[in-house]
């Protein structure tokens, strides 16, 4: 094999130069060498990237496909050309999620939980270490096998409510049991409650606001304190038919109404709904799905085409203030990034720049639990590199 | 009257600087903390040409901060001027052959300046193709073109 080692340059220096890259290069520069693509998917490169005084985010969407009724995982990416547009990528090395699973971000992991495969619910929880997509099948199972349930993250837990057998819950409603999964500890606990409260509908809307889960269901809408382990009934929240909805900005829930074709908002605080000023006009929606980052929404929405084929699109929206004070919204940018026989299931955002090193999240748990998704594993790879030491490198 | 701290260059040339300019260094700080900065600090890694520019940079970011710090009550439209001018002289400073480029990205590295570092390395990649930066780094092509046709497929949608 022709050696091809970089042979003045500590591997550090070359680290601190791609880190300094944006990602939307990444694809260029796994061309220059075998040494470049495997930085480009080592943890060393996202530890040092998330060092650097900036936030980056990664919004990952789940689509469900007719063809083999199973989730899968796309990232939006952008592209090099000059245009600079954004499509949705597929993470090849991730398998296929059951369908209907509840979604986590915590910091630049998604914990993946239950879903139904072919009517049959699932007690799997998985754990994908972002960008690099490792997998971790390894954490132990969830007490009850459900689908479609509500998850939100708390001081270091995760909550799951209610749930169904099935990902269909309106056949298969279930009791509002809550479990929780403690990340540190990776232990599970279940709470039955008292008052029988029925999960009848997932709306795929839930959101996480001042250490409570707000969320809705077919009939009422829900306040669920972990503090006090208290599910409170919040009828206005449901109004106005939420759905589809992670975005919360600064104490308010927005989503987009497909139905009016405008940005709803929801004061968490005061608890009362207005009507976002502004035109947006997605045409054509059907479904959406409403998340924020960097304080600007975004919104996934389905297109159909025909019988076998939908569009996906992605429109980012800016939240600005007029004259009087009030919010408006203004449509950034609106591009079609994906189509298939599919569905658009979840989204959400992960902020890259909470990347620690897989190894060291799971407290005890060695690497060894971990399947590299890609095919060239980094210790190969990257061989021992000269040490730098004064007197060797320079003059 | 400040305290003066004396560098040699690899080629034992001596550089004498305020500690407040040496201070921006961290390894040369950790040193100072130390108390073993007598007789000089011998950086055989580091020549001349590179050692005056690493100077001129530390020296032209402590003025600076000194007088962002001066108007730090004042933060008027001349606080503003000053970050771009600053920008603007990091922008002329890293105008240098490749080779000049790589050194001081290399003794910011070892010595330790954070500004100076994301500086050489941002320029390092800017603007620059698949070809350049292995000439840059000294790096061969070691694809086969099944290889590298392989690669370009796993990212087909980026080069769309």
């Amino acid at each position: 094999m022709a050696m091809c080692w970089i042979t003045s340059l500590p591997e550090d220096v070359i680290i601190e130069c791609v880190a300094r890259v944006p990602r939307r290069y990444y694809p260029s520069l796994s061309l220059v060498s075998k040494f470049f693509r495997s930085l480009i998917a080592s943890p060393q490169l996202y530890a040092r990237r998330s060092l650097l005084d900036r936030t980056e985010y990664c919004l990952y969407v789940t689509i469900y496909s007719h063809d083999d009724d199973y989730d899968r995982l796309y990232t939006l990416r952008q592209k090099i050309n000059s245009s600079g547009d954004y499509c949705l990528v597929p993470i090849p090395s991730l398998p296929p999620m059951p369908s209907s699973g509840s979604y986590v971000a915590v910091g630049s992991k998604i914990y993946i939980m239950g879903g139904s495969c072919f009517e049959v619910s699932s007690n799997a929880l998985t754990l994908i270490d972002c960008p690099l997509h490792m997998a971790n099948h390894h954490l132990p199972n969830m007490p009850r096998a459900v689908a479609s349930s509500v998850s939100g993250y708390i001081n270091e837990k995760i909550y799951v409510i209610g749930g169904c057998r099935s990902r269909f819950p309106v056949f298969s409603e279930g009791p509002m049991d809550v479990m929780v999964f403690d990340v540190k500890s990776e232990t599970w606990e279940s709470k039955t409650r008292p008052d029988n409260l029925v999960f009848d509908w997932y709306s795929n809307s839930a959101v996480t606001w001042d250490d409570k889960i707000y969320f809705r269901v077919l009939k009422h809408g829900f306040v669920y304190d972990p503090s006090q382990d208290k599910m409170e009934k919040d009828d206005m929240l449901k109004s106005y038919h939420w759905v589809g909805s992670e975005c919360v900005i600064e104490r308010v829930l927005y989503y987009y109404s497909t139905a009016s074709k405008i940005l709803r908002s929801y004061d968490l605080k005061e608890r009362c709904w207005k009507r976002v000023k502004g035109e947006i006009g997605l045409s054509g929606t059907t479904c959406a799905r409403t998340v924020t980052y960097d304080k600007k929404v975004v919104v996934i929405f389905e297109k159909d085409i025909d019988r076998n084929k939908v569009e996906l699109w992605c429109a980012e929206i800016k939240l600005e203030r007029d004259e009087q004070g009030e919010i408006c919204a203004r449509l950034d940018w609106c591009v079609c990034v994906f189509e298939g026989h599919s569905r658009l299931m979840n989204c959400l955002v992960l902020n890259l720049s909470y990347f620690h090193f897989p190894s060291l999240v799971n407290g005890e748990s060695n690497s060894d639990s971990f399947v590299l998704s890609h095919d060239m594993p980094y210790e190969e790879e990257c061989r021992p590199i000269k040490v730098y030491t004064l007197g060797r490198v320079g003059s | 009257m400040s305290k003066k701290i004396i560098f040699e260059s690899s080629e034992g040339e001596s550089f004498e600087v305020d500690e407040a300019v040496a201070l921006e260094c961290q390894t040369i700080k950790n040193m100072i903390e130390d108390d073993c900065t007598d007789g000089g600090i011998p950086l055989a890694n580091v020549n001349s040409a590179t050692l005056t520019k690493v100077i001129d940079y530390c020296k032209k970011h402590v003025e600076a901060a000194a007088a962002a710090e001066a108007n730090a009550g004042d933060k008027d439209i001349y606080g503003a001027n000053k970050d771009i001018e600053l920008k603007t002289w990091d922008e002329e400073f890293v105008k240098v052959d490749q080779p000049l480029l790589f050194d001081l990205m290399l003794a910011a590295n070892f010595l330790i300046i954070p500004g100076l570092l994301d500086l050489t390395c941002k320029t390092m990649m800017r603007g620059k193709t698949v070809l350049q930066i292995r000439e840059i780094f000294h790096i061969k092509k070691d694809y086969t073109d099944a290889e590298e046709a392989e690669v370009r497929k796993e990212n087909a949608w980026a080069f769309e």
